[in-house]
């Protein structure tokens, strides 16, 4: 299945659209003006009914992975008859607009052919990359920025240009992870395959929101995305708080910041036993002693630090000799890890 | 048969060094750290987590 790339940049200016702000006297004129301006884009940009018909298919697979049954995009073969649903009771009001000037009858039920479409589009509109420059020229060459100065404005002066051409940075949070995923993300030697597409969020606070939602062990993932891939759900999703990028790709992750807590064996039982804080990089480990320093050692290999974590949060014991000469055997306590990677999409 | 004094102190001592060993062994393999198996269960935990949506199912 090949990429609609004109599709694909009218899809990106909506989503800028419903971002921008037509200072109108009430939301309804604001939204008259939005559609307006993407009736516009799509008569211009979008005169052919097949690439209307692919921009369709990318918003609907958008909606069944934001707002749908998540599991039945990864497996259609699991779609219910007897849960069938409208699309309008999960598309918010933006993504039903956008659709409906589209010509699409949002009050139809959704199909397991719909999810099945989902489930093939979504690796593709995930990993799907546009320059800034393609993007914006669809736009000029659609008149908006003659004929809505407003709203070209918004669109140049923003940040990234509102995210016409993607997005650098990405953000995902995951919470209530055990403590072996904990141990197995220490692991950098491996690429994570993501083709599927996965939520992510062009907002780190959001991100960790979510890696903060459900308690530890929270974990933060955090991607370069130098090519810019990803598919802009921002307010079409139903959930436009949550900034999303439908992202898909290999993930390879070069660098991490973990830290947990222990406890020391020989101290148990004491009052006034210390909280030993461990501190884990791709090439350091850290130990306080309360708030005091107690160990350093800023020079261990990636492997060295995974084997370590491996066991530390695997619950055996490990002893370490800080500075003073004290040698104490700890114990992690279990599920109280957060842990931010830091890695690139290719 | 009747064994002496010492000698059922002595069979006591080997049968109960012999739990002890397997106590300490059942010990040791609880807390052993993670193994490459965990390492691939928690694997499909993760990419099954990050299939899901952050705001749930």
């Amino acid at each position: 299945m090949e990429l609609d790339k004109k599709a694909l940049a009218v899809a990106r200016l909506t989503a800028a659209i419903w971002e921008w702000d037509p200072r109108g006297h009430s939301a309804i004129t604001n939204n008259i003006q939005r559609n307006e301006a993407i009736k516009t884009l799509i008569e211009e940009a979008l005169p052919d009914e097949k690439s209307k018909q692919n921009l369709i298919k990318m918003i609907l697979a958008m909606v069944l992975l934001t707002s749908g049954s998540v599991a039945t995009v990864r497996n259609p073969e699991g779609f219910s008859d007897r849960k069938k649903t409208r699309w309008s009771h999960i598309l918010s009001d933006p993504a039903s607009d956008f659709l409906k000037i589209l010509g699409f009858p949002t009050y139809e039920l959704i199909t397991k052919q719909d999810y099945a479409n989902a489930n093939q589009l979504l690796p593709i509109i995930g990993n799907s990359s546009m320059l800034q420059s393609e993007v914006y020229t669809v736009f000029s060459k659609s008149g908006l920025p003659g004929k809505r100065p407003a709203l070209a404005s918004f669109i140049d002066q923003g940040r990234e240009k509102r995210g016409i051409g993607g997005y650098e940075m990405l953000h995902r949070g995951l919470s209530g992870m055990s403590d072996a995923v904990v141990a197995r993300l220490t692991n950098l030697s491996r690429p994570w395959n993501m083709m599927r597409g996965v939520s992510t969020s062009r907002d780190e606070g959001s991100a960790q929101g979510f890696a903060h939602k459900d308690g530890p062990n929270n974990v933060l993932l955090t991607f370069k995305n130098p090519k810019k891939r990803g598919f802009n759900a921002l307010k079409l999703s139903k959930y436009g708080s949550e900034e999303e990028v439908v992202l898909s790709g290999i993930a390879n992750f070069n660098s991490y910041q973990l830290s947990f807590y222990a406890s020391a064996q020989e101290e148990e039982g004491d009052r006034n036993a210390k909280d030993y804080s461990v501190q884990v990089t791709q090439n350091m480990l850290f130990v306080r002693r309360g708030y005091e320093p107690f160990y350093m050692d800023n020079n261990i290999s990636a492997e060295q630090a995974h084997e370590f974590v491996k066991t530390a949060l695997g619950g055996e014991l490990f002893k370490i000799t800080g500075k003073s000469g004290l040698t104490v055997t700890l114990k992690a306590r279990a599920r109280m890890s957060s842990i931010t990677l830091f890695g690139e999409i290719e | 048969m009747k064994l002496t004094k010492s000698q059922i102190k002595k069979i006591i001592k080997e049968e109960l060094d012999t739990v002890m060993r397997e106590i300490e062994t059942e010990v040791d393999e609880e807390t052993g750290g993670f193994s490459d198996a965990d390492m691939e269960s928690a694997e499909e935990e993760l990419m099954r987590k990050l299939a899901e949506r952050p705001h749930g199912k």
